[in-house]
């Protein structure tokens, strides 16, 4: 980054979507139902003054609908009411306060309907997607077990903090929609946009906010946003700006249930496991999310009879997939919550069960595809234990916990220590193009420039200058003179979202592609030269998603992490002082950006284990984080995300019930709850 | 009501309802970004200014209070020499800030720097917590902080 903008973002230079106004800009505010589920009979408006206008659903220029992979969504509900909270229409007004008052005297005249069954009760409409892994017979092999270990838990996602960045303005500049606003999916929100504003999507151009990390599940709040501001725009020919309001309260919601046959070695001889994801009223992305969900869920350990059934079910609450890492690292959490139950009951050092349950090369994995190398778990499990000293003190730990009850005094506090490990994989896995697509287009052009049209948004603030600096060092051209464009509506492919670390993973690589040949047509051929380089999807033949078989990823990164905690014991205050995180996810491209986002993964996954919204400096806990790189040349990078949110969690509740005493059945957790029995 | 004040060394006068929060007279009146009103409730710090020398959030501030007082926001600060500390501490240390704290971020670092010139780990975490974040490690903006007050003291000396 040069100098300047460094400067300029540091002296509040930089604009945001709720910083810019305009003259003759107008506020949009949406209106929304509060009762649910139900009919929508009539919008009772008091009389607006001639400057407030309102929109509801017929008054959409285009489709009153967002179709997503796997369902649409409507705009503005105008007959269903799904959930408390959908919008129904949307205010406009010069005065923001103004808006909200009058807001306050809309009702709406609601039938109330019944709600979505519960998620146990086998209703088809109630059930957006169900994947099964099945693998030889669960029967048999709970036939051949010595010990069955059986067990339910659950896992609430914590909401995310909002900040009004999620603003969005829109002007229209000639024919064109300037759009500005946050998102990661700018191919999606520019096709939406032009459904609903029935123009072409040549016609919107999006101006992103650059504010930093982007969010998998800022979908739900970006797209809509963005396409109510569009109709808007384009029925008032005024700039809008939508006010950004707090997100629903959404129940992310994942029930496990596991049974698992152990043999006499303590081996998994059997796995049958069932998992509940709630996905809220519409099922949107469902699909790619459960598949991901139930591949985590199986695990990464070696099990000859699998039975893993993942499920989305609906319920009257907002839509909020995806999530982050789209359920593969929720999945695991369930494995590896399983594991660790395992070792208790075995009364085997987890560490050591996992070293020796991991499939290697030459086995097959859960969906049976051959492994063609052993994944590096075992050596990272080893290391990380000898710097955590993880064995002594799990030892430790557990004997303080089985002899708690002859204990004559209670100590102020207690220590508990656990493990996980992770796997991610940054593929993804439905053959939808909305998802997959991704592709990268450079000119070389007369003047000596260079220019990279990527149609995605940067996931973590330094991946564009590693670019810069990548392709002027190829190419040697110099860095001032590359121009990465973001987003150029006449010429832009559709590219899918930057998430999965897709931006480290597939656009890196593209760009690689394009700059290789580039550099051998350059003195060849005139110029300008322009190379285009689509993403390959798998086959089928590598992985078939309808009956979840074959090899899901074609690269992986890892993760394994220790993770120990104090609770005293007047108080039930959970503190962790220490966590340990070994990485392995190939090349490293930008080794201090790496370190940042692990560590601001390793917070959110925090969020997940305790009760907060976000853990306070001074409690965040020391973090000894390594990265494993494995030296060859050819080691392509292969991403970063999930590894934290995959491990961690696990280790938690692992560490908090030895510490405790008590089997945590669920997360997140707090003193309240251990007080009450932790459950 | 109107109000006079100094704003960023300047004598400003604004006729706004006396109860107006400040941060959203310092955005809507005087255009000044650098301060975001996230959460308005006094949580995140993310609307800090400069009143008579002390951070203050400006969401819960009435704007008839500051009658007659001095302000600073990132805007007037970032034209200081104390600015160049932080700029360069930041900058060193590759402190990749998502811009929506980043100017609240610095001005707090900076004035809390006049407090505790060689913060120890304790006056970090005030330093840091003054000002919620949701993206960049703790790790790297501790190392930022001490970075940006070696510039002061090597400056100051
Ligand atoms: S906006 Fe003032 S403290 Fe959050
Ligand atoms: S909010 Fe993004 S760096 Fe602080």
């Amino acid at each position: 980054m040069s100098e300047d903008k460094f400067r300029s973002r540091l002296a509040g230079q930089v604009s945001f979507p709720e910083d810019i106004s305009s003259r003759k800009m107008v506020y949009a505010l949406q209106v929304r139902a509060e009762r649910a589920p139900g009919i929508l009979k009539e919008i009772i408006l008091p009389r607006l003054p001639s400057h407030i206008k309102f929109f509801q659903a017929e008054d959409i220029p285009g489709k009153n609908y967002l179709s997503y992979p796997d369902e649409s969504v409507p705009l503005l509900a105008d007959t269903e009411i799904l959930y408390p909270g959908q919008p129904v229409g949307v205010l406009t007004g010069p005065d923001a306060d103004e808006l909200y008052s009058i807001r306050k005297e809309i009702s709406l005249e609601i039938t109330p309907i019944p709600g979505f069954p519960p998620y146990r009760m086998r209703d088809s409409r109630a059930c957006p997607a169900e994947k099964v892994i099945q693998k030889g017979s669960t029967l048999r092999g709970m036939e051949k077990a010595e010990t069955v270990v059986e067990g339910d838990f659950s896992l609430i996602l914590p909401e995310m903090p909002v900040y009004p960045r999620q603003a969005v303005y829109c002007t229209k500049e000639g024919g064109t929609y300037v759009l500005h606003l946050h998102s990661q999916w700018p191919s999606l929100i520019r096709k939406l946009c032009a459904q609903a504003a029935g123009i072409s999507r040549k016609q919107v151009e999006i101006h992103f906010n650059p504010a930093g990390r982007t969010w998998d599940s800022h979908v739900g709040q970006s797209v809509p946003a963005a396409a109510l501001t569009v109709c808007i725009t384009s029925i008032l020919r005024q700039p809008v700006k939508l006010i950004a309001e707090r997100d629903l309260p959404c129940r992310k919601e994942i029930f496990y249930h596991y049974r698992a046959g152990v043999d006499q070695s303590g081996r998994l001889t059997a796995l049958e496991a069932q998992v509940y994801l709630n996905a809220g009223a519409y099922g949107c992305f469902s699909s790619e999310v459960v598949t991901r969900l139930a591949l985590g869920t199986a695990g990464l350990y070696q099990c000859r009879h699998l039975d893993i059934r993942a499920k989305s079910f609906r319920s009257n609450y907002p839509p909020w997939l995806p999530l982050s890492t789209w359920g593969l690292a929720q999945g695991e959490f369930g494995a590896e919550m399983l594991v660790n139950h395992i070792a208790l009951e075995t009364g085997q050092d987890p560490a050591d069960w996992r070293s020796r349950n991991l499939t290697a090369k030459g086995n097959l994995n859960a969906t049976s595809g051959k492994i063609r190398q052993t994944p590096p778990l075992s050596d990272m499990i080893t290391e990380l234990s000898e710097a955590s000293d993880y064995t002594r003190k799990h030892a430790v730990s557990r004997q303080i916990r089985t002899n708690r009850n002859a204990l004559s005094i209670t100590p102020s506090s207690y220590a508990g220590i656990g493990m996980a490990v992770s796997r991610q994989g940054y593929d993804f896995l439905s053959r939808d193009k909305l998802l997959t697509a991704a592709s990268v287009s450079v000119t070389l052009q007369k003047e000596g420039t260079l220019d990279v049209l990527l149609g995605t948004v940067p996931a973590t603030p330094g991946i564009m200058a590693i670019w810069r600096k990548n392709i002027s060092a190829s190419l040697s051209i110099e860095e001032e003179k590359v121009n990465l464009i973001l987003d150029r509506p006449d010429e832009q492919s559709f590219n899918g979202p930057s998430c999965l670390s897709r931006n480290i993973l597939v656009f890196t690589k593209l760009i690689d592609q394009c700059c290789s040949i580039i550099q051998k047509k350059r003195f060849r051929e005139a110029l300008p030269i322009t190379e285009t380089r689509t993403f390959r999807r798998r086959t089928a033949n590598e992985w078939n998603e309808e009956e979840m078989k074959g090899t899901p990823f074609s690269q992986s990164s890892w993760g394994c992490a220790v993770v120990e905690v104090s609770l005293f014991t007047a108080t039930r205050e959970i503190v962790i002082p220490q966590i340990w995180l070994t990485i392995n996810c190939g090349t490293l491209l930008d080794p201090p950006g790496a370190r940042s986002f692990v560590e601001s993964e390793v917070r959110m996954a925090l969020t997940h284990c305790l009760d907060k919204q976000a853990i306070k400096p001074s409690l965040f806990p020391k973090l000894h984080i390594r990265f494993e790189e494995d030296g060859k040349k050819s080691t392509q990078p292969s991403g970063l995300e999930g590894l934290a949110l995959g491990t961690i969690p696990a280790a938690f509740t692992q560490a908090v019930s030895q510490a405790s005493g008590i089997t945590l059945t669920g997360l997140p957790i707090n003193s309240a709850r251990l007080l009450s029995g932790g459950n | 009501m109107l109000i006079e004040f100094t704003l960023n060394s300047e004598n400003v006068s604004v006729d706004v309802p006396a109860y107006f929060r400040l941060s959203d007279v310092l955005r809507d009146e005087f255009g000044l970004h650098g301060l975001r009103n996230a959460c308005r409730k006094g949580y995140c710090g993310l609307c800090s200014v400069v009143l008579d020398g002390k951070l203050v959030y400006s969401c819960l501030i009435p704007v008839f209070q500051i009658r007659g007082r001095e302000i600073m926001t990132i805007e007037g600060y970032s034209k200081t020499d104390d600015f160049e500390d932080v700029y360069k501490g930041f900058k060193k240390e590759g402190v990749h800030l998502c811009d929506y704290c980043a100017p609240t971020r610095t001005l707090t670092t900076g004035i809390l720097l006049d407090r505790y010139a060689r913060p120890d780990e304790h006056q970090l975490m005030e330093i840091l917590t003054t000002v919620t974040c949701s993206c960049t490690p703790y790790e790297t903006l501790k190392k930022g902080i001490l970075s940006a007050a070696r510039f002061r003291q090597r400056r100051l000396q």
